[in-house]
């Protein structure tokens, strides 16, 4: 049987136009496929990750520490070693009264050996920056941290005024000392702790319980009169 | 016959087992007693100083301040978790504070604070403390610091600190490893915000201590 001219060229454009086709669904599908090679890619760094992960985790798991053993070690020996340190330890521990002052808090804890014997509202340094006109001096208003020993007890103490309380004011500092002294603003004791710290009175006794001072430890009067009547010279202050 | 073998062997065992536990048993607390030992002396040799020193006990959740052995201040944390191996019991200096939110100092203006109103203002006080903030030491240690919370934020936070404690630091500290600089990193999780605040203020730059882990009294 003869096919007809008419019907080869048919045939001809059918495929021309499957073969179209076929580029058009390729063309398609190319996008489908680079989307894939991206999850692929994240697939890829992620197992990356994961893995580093593990390695991490296992390589990081907290250890015990391990101490070396030194040859024989005798278990009575070791207890009697202990209890000496323990011994040695609690003998550095403050005798008799001492002070422990939480400036965060402001609380001031009177203490002898374990008991307390007052507990008071205090006022601790602000912590504010005061620096000189000119930029020549500045001043930090903390209140020191650390152990410390009363060096002074004053009654009726006047408030020599340092440098720093007359630029506070916008004032020049004067020259002549008569000038800086200011009575009855420190209350009715001051107890000096050194480099011009004070735990001492308040006229402000509203502002007890808030970081207000220059650096200095104000108590209201009742409880400055028991902290001065319970303390001596030498009285160990510690301050955190 | 087979009988007395079985129990004999059995009796054997179990006479094995017990030595070994007992064995085990006094190891530990050889153990215990040597780290305890190490404790005391490096803490003997902190409390001899007119100065305020920290002892962090990882094992029992509890960090103090002291000063010449006596606790002044002490906190009980909710939860401590760590990466990597402890130091070896020796004293360690906080060299640096950091933390997103850090409090600033505020300037006294000449001539502007007469009033008692205005020193109210200038001051920097513990409510002004960050409650999120890391604590770098010496011998490459980091302590991170955060509150525990119950509000919906803080758990939307904690799930943060998850990915970033067990998806990111493992894999950053692999890397450090490389480079032979690896770190030690705990995670401490305090009872409240002014816990957070309160070690903040208290833990000053400069400050010495001992961290370690042992479990309570053996």
């Amino acid at each position: 049987m003869e096919i007809s001219d008419e019907k080869i060229r048919n045939r001809e454009e059918v495929r021309e136009i499957n073969k179209s086709n076929l580029e058009f669904q390729e063309t398609v599908k190319k996008p489908k496929f680079k989307g894939r090679k991206t999850i692929y890619l994240t697939l890829y760094i992620a197992g990356l990750y994961l893995i580093l992960n593990i390695i991490g985790v296992i390589l990081f798991w907290p250890k015990n520490l391990k101490i070396e053993e030194s040859g024989e070690l005798n278990l009575s020996l070791l207890e009697r070693e202990i209890s000496l340190l323990d011994k040695r330890l609690s003998s550095q521990r403050p005798k008799g009264v001492y002070i422990l002052i939480d400036s965060g808090a402001n609380r001031l804890f009177l203490k002898k050996n374990d008991d307390l014997i007052r507990e008071a509202i205090i006022s601790c340094g602000s912590g504010s920056i005061l620096e000189e006109p000119g930029g020549k001096r500045r001043w930090v208003f903390d209140t020191p941290r650390g152990e410390f020993t009363i060096k002074s007890k004053i009654v009726n103490p006047d408030w020599i005024k340092p440098d720093w309380a007359f630029i506070e004011e916008g004032k020049e500092p004067p020259k002549n000392w008569k000038e800086r002294v200011e009575s009855g603003v420190l209350g009715d004791y001051a107890l000096g702790f050194g480099q011009g710290y004070f735990i001492h009175g308040t006229l402000y006794t509203r502002l007890l319980g808030r970081n207000v001072t220059h650096g200095c430890i104000r108590v209201g009067d009742e409880d400055l009169e028991i902290v001065y009547k319970n303390t001596q010279i030498g009285t160990k202050i510690y301050i955190f | 016959m087979g009988k007395y073998l079985i129990s004999t062997l059995l009796l054997f065992f179990l006479l094995i087992g017990n030595l070994n536990y007992f064995w085990g048993q006094e190891k530990q607390k050889i153990s215990w007693l040597l780290i305890r030992s190490q404790l005391l002396k490096e803490e003997l040799e902190l409390a001899s100083k007119p100065q305020l020193y920290f002892i962090f006990n990882l094992g029992e959740k509890k960090l103090a301040l002291k000063a010449r052995g006596m606790v002044l201040k002490e906190w009980k944390l909710d939860d401590v978790r760590r990466w990597g191996s402890l130091p070896a019991i020796k004293v360690l200096t906080l060299e640096k504070k950091s933390a997103l939110f850090a409090p600033k100092r505020k300037k006294i203006k000449p001539g502007e604070s007469q009033s008692s109103a205005n020193f109210e203002l200038e001051a920097l006080e513990l409510k002004d403390m960050p409650t999120i903030y890391t604590l770098r030491f010496n011998s490459r240690l980091k302590i991170y610091v955060r509150p525990s919370q119950k509000t919906f934020l803080g758990y939307l936070a904690s799930m943060g600190f998850f990915f970033r404690w067990y998806g990111w630091f493992p894999v950053q500290n692999l890397f450090l490893k490389m480079f032979k600089r690896p770190i030690m990193l705990i995670e401490i999780k305090t009872a409240s915000l002014d816990e957070a605040r309160a070690i903040y203020w208290a833990l000053i730059e400069g400050i010495r201590g001992i961290i370690y882990s042992l479990p309570g009294k053996q």
